[in-house]
Parts: structure tokens; sequence; C-alpha cells
């Protein structure tokens, strides 16, 4: 299509003069911050929800973004992160940006809820390369959503020991996601 | 074919309703002053307004340079009444200004904060306390950005929260509230103070706007909240920004302790029991204020809880000592993406804040401001 050669960078600077170009950037990216939410949220209509929220949030603030600040690969993958720790804080995805845009709520039939779904496959290849440490510590807490203090036990280390290993081994797998 | 087909042709269709937005140059308020005095991972900055073209029409002239802080504050020249006492002691205030008095304060009640005014020899103090939120800051704006502008802006993070509040002086009524792509928020001025409750600002822009002395003038919020930490309770580490843990003995409690970077500009400490392996608190600190903070002196305490308060110490400090309060001091480390030298973290282990002395390598001792 008309943007599909163009530089992120390019496209997130014009969203608002020409939205096709908005278009694209969405094409380029929705794989990769879907796989980054299923990691991170385990669910698929979270992550497709969180995904939302990101892009919209990256629309509306899209006149802010600066090349010299960092690519725009990184701008967004800073916003996804943002709205990830609102959605905690909060016990439910924000849908703030999604309102201000007048967006109306994602439909998720059984079809995209298994086009997402393929998505896992690449989600836990990267999971299944993390070093033996972070790797169970990550499946544990992340997949299977059990307690620290469970995991510790497991794992007869300190929780402290277990937190870091999950906080490396997701940064590890965001590192992943961004450069694949 | 993307996999959320619908949500492509809902952005689309978005970016297409935005407004188209006419470039013009954008005027980059200054940063006059800044103070982090805070609870933990709070932040205060304050700074003053970039001016635009005058309007037309009669209006007041701006405060002359030989203008006090009474001749400019209505709120300074009514009686001190009980109620205006902030309960603060010198001690309470270790990086005291020249002729600072908070015993001098006025207090302000909005429905979202406590604010108390105070005057110092060459400008104001505010000490700012947002309610329902477990966090309070100081900042102490210079006369001459009052003069000047007419409106010192506050704005303070704390988790999910933000606020921006401010000192006007006589004769600025309101400022107006204006987040990007949202609806403008009238805000009055009372007793020479205004309070807007920002909310969640993660990813948001917005500016403040006011009229002094003829002129529109306005305040850019959106380059300061952006670069703030993520407001988050519990922050995330950088891999390979941790230090090497820290573990030591105050008040008998065995306790350790990490230093590390958010990546997301915030330097951060955590303290934790040793014993139970739970996180106590902590104490994350804007990366830039840190960084111009160490340049100008050797140690920075910059949070406190009801027994401890953290700081961070440049690497040739070799030890701190606070009266008899224990104080546990790291190895340095790098806590990367950190642009500078290596530094240091620590914790004073008492009740109120004390006076800070830091040995440095080349043998001087110096008070930490």
């Amino acid at each position: 299509m008309e943007w599909d050669d163009a530089p992120d960078e390019a496209l997130v600077e014009m969203a608002r003069a020409e939205p096709a170009a908005f278009g694209a950037f969405y094409r380029r990216h929705e794989e990769r911050m879907l796989s980054y939410f299923i990691v991170r949220a385990g669910d698929h209509e979270v992550a497709a929800d969180l995904t939302a929220e990101t892009f919209a949030a990256a629309l509306a603030g899209a006149h802010r973004y600066r090349r010299r600040k960092g690519s725009a690969s990184a701008w967004l993958f800073g916003i996804a992160r943002n709205t990830l720790a609102m959605s905690r804080r909060q016990g439910r995805v924000e849908a703030r940006a999604r309102r201000r845009l007048g967006m109306t709520p994602l439909v998720l039939t059984d079809e995209v809820i298994e086009r997402i779904a393929e998505l896992d496959g690449a989600a836990l290849e990267l999971v299944s390369e993390l070093p033996p440490d972070q790797r169970d510590a990550v499946r544990a807490r992340v997949i299977d959503e059990r307690d620290y203090a469970e995991i510790a036990k497991d794992m007869r280390c300190s929780e402290q020991v277990v937190r870091k290993r999950v906080s490396r081994g997701l940064e590890n797998l965001r590192a992943g996601l961004e450069e694949k | 074919m993307t996999r959320l087909p619908q949500l492509e042709q809902e952005l689309v269709a978005a970016a297409g309703r935005l407004p188209r937005r006419a470039v013009v140059p954008v005027a980059r308020a200054a940063v006059a002053t800044a103070v982090v005095i805070a609870a933990i991972t709070a932040g205060v900055v304050v700074s003053d307004g970039g001016g635009r073209s005058p309007a037309g029409g009669t209006a007041p002239a701006a405060f002359g340079t030989d203008a006090t802080l009474p001749d400019m504050l209505a709120v300074f020249r009514r009686p001190a009444t009980p109620a205006d006492d902030p309960d603060l002691t010198p001690a309470d205030i270790p990086d005291r200004r020249p002729g600072e008095d908070p015993a001098r304060a006025r207090r302000i009640d909005w429905p979202d904060a406590t604010i108390f005014l105070w005057p110092w020899r060459d400008g104001v103090c505010q000490s700012f306390d947002p309610k329902r939120v477990q966090a309070s800051g100081t900042g102490c704006p210079p006369l001459d950005v009052l003069r000047r502008t007419g409106v010192a802006v506050g704005l303070m993070t704390r988790e999910a929260s933000a606020f921006a509040s401010g000192v006007a002086v006589d004769g600025v009524d309101e400022v107006v509230l204006k987040p990007d792509g949202g609806r403008d928020v009238r805000l009055p001025v009372r007793d020479n103070t205004f309070v807007a409750n920002l909310g969640p600002f993660a990813g948001e822009g917005a500016r403040l706007e006011w009229t002094y002395a003829g002129e529109e003038r306005s305040f850019d919020l959106t380059p300061i909240l952006t670069e703030l930490p993520a407001p988050t309770p519990h922050p995330d580490p950088v891999a390979g920004s941790i230090s090497p843990p820290l573990e030591f003995t105050a008040d008998g409690k065995r306790y350790s302790a990490i230093g590390f970077h958010t990546g997301r500009t915030a330097v951060c400490t955590r303290l934790s029991d040793r014993d139970t392996h739970s996180p106590l608190g902590y104490s994350c600190l804007n990366e830039r204020l840190l960084g111009d903070a160490l340049r100008r002196q050797p140690a920075l305490l910059f949070a406190g809880g009801d027994t401890e308060q953290a700081g961070f110490a440049r690497a040739d400090v070799t030890k701190l000592t606070a009266g008899d309060a224990e104080v546990a001091l790291s190895e340095p480390w790098r806590p990367e993406p950190w642009p500078g030298e290596p530094i240091r973290f620590f914790y004073v282990f008492a009740g109120a804040r004390m006076p800070l002395t830091a040995a440095l390598a080349d043998g001087r001792t110096v008070e930490v401001p």
C-alpha cells in the first residue's frame, strides 16, 4: 500500500495529516504488540484490548512524538508499558484514549481470538529461549499466574530472587519482541 | 489482513477525525527552580511561565522589582491564625533557604489538597499535600518569577495521580488547564493559590494558561510530565541496572536494599526486610534532577518515610553521618542507562531529618545542603 515503505517515524509524524499513514504503522506493529501483551497479560482478549488502547494513545499523542527522543517503535513500546502499568493498577484495561478518539469497543469473535491465539507460539518460543532460571520463573508467574511465594518455595530461593528473575526475563522478552 | 481489522479501521477513521494542527513555534518555559523534597516516589517541580504577545487594552502593570511578598500576595496581608501553623521546625527542612520561615506560613485548604505558603528571603515556599494520596512536596520559587510571570507552577506526581498547583499574584484570578485533546478546565485562584488534579497522566500532555499584566501567559506541563518516571507503585528495574545488594542492620532489624534504573528516566532504591524478603518501600527520582543535584553537591537526601530517609551520593563520598542516626551507604554502581559517573545510594534511619555530613575520598568533610 501507499505508506508501507515509509519509515515508522514518518508514519507517526504524518498520522494527523494522512490517516492511512497511521494505518500502515498499525499494520507494521500489530503482531509484535499483541505478542508483547500476550506474554505479559496471558490472556488473548486482554491482549487485544491493551493493543487497542496502546495504538489509540499513540494516535492521540502522535503530535508529541519527536525523532530525537528515539525510534517510533521504542516510543510505541513505551506507551505499551505505560498502558500495561496503568491497567494493572486499575485492575482493568484503560479505555481513556479510545473514548477520547470516539472509537467503539472491539468486537472479539471466535475467529479473531483464534487469529490472536496463533501468536502464542511466537511468544512462547521466545520464552523458551530465555536462560533456564528466567524461563521457569516467567512461566510460573506470567503464564501459570502463581504467587511469588509459592514459586520461591518450589525453586528453593527467596521471593526476591524470583521477582528479579521474572523482571529480567520479561525485560529480555520485551527486547526480543522489539527486535523481532 | 491484520489480526484485528476492526481496530485498524477504527484507528484510521479516528485519525481522520483528529483536528489538523497548524505548525506554530512552541515556547518552552524554562525551568527556574527544581526541588524535590517528598514522600517516597513523589516529586515536585516548580517552574515559571513563558509569556506571549501583549494583549490590547488597559491592564494593571506587572509588579516591579521592589515589590515584596506581601505586596504581591494578599494572603500574607491577612493576620496569621493558629490553623496556619504547618508544624515544621528548621530541622524538618534540611535544605532550607536563606530566611526561610515556616512559622510565618499561611494555610489554604482546597478540596483536593492542603497548601501552606511561607516566605524565604527571595521568594515563597509552597508545601503541597494532596488529600487521599500519601505524598507531599515542597517548592520555593523566587519572587522574581512571580514578578515577571505572575504565576509559579508546581507539579507533583504520585503513583497514578498528578497534580499541578501554583502560586498566583494578586490580580491573577483564574488559571486555565488545557489538557491535550480534552476540554479546558477553569481553575479559580483563591488566597493566591490554585490546584489542578490531573488524574492519571501517563502519555498525556497539558498546558496552563493565565493572564498577567495584560499578557497571556502559558506553561507547558508536557515536557515535565513526560520526563517524570512512570507512575508505578512498584517500579520495574531495567535488567543490568541493579546494584549489588546492600545488606545491613538498623535499629535491630535486618534490611536489604538495591538501587536500579527504571528505564523511564528514574533512578530508584528499594528497601526490603531481609528476613521476610518483603519490600518496604521504593524511592525514585528523575535522573535529570538527580544528575543536576549531584553536580552541585556530594549527596542528596530526597525521600523520607516514618523511620528512614533515602538518598543518592556521588561515588567519592566514602562515609555519611547524620548525628547519631544509623546510615547505610552502598558501594558505587552505575544504574545503566545512567549517563553519569557511578553513584551510591544510602538510607538514614531517623524519625526526623538530621543534618548530613559527607566524608570525601580526598579527605575533606562537607556539610550536605
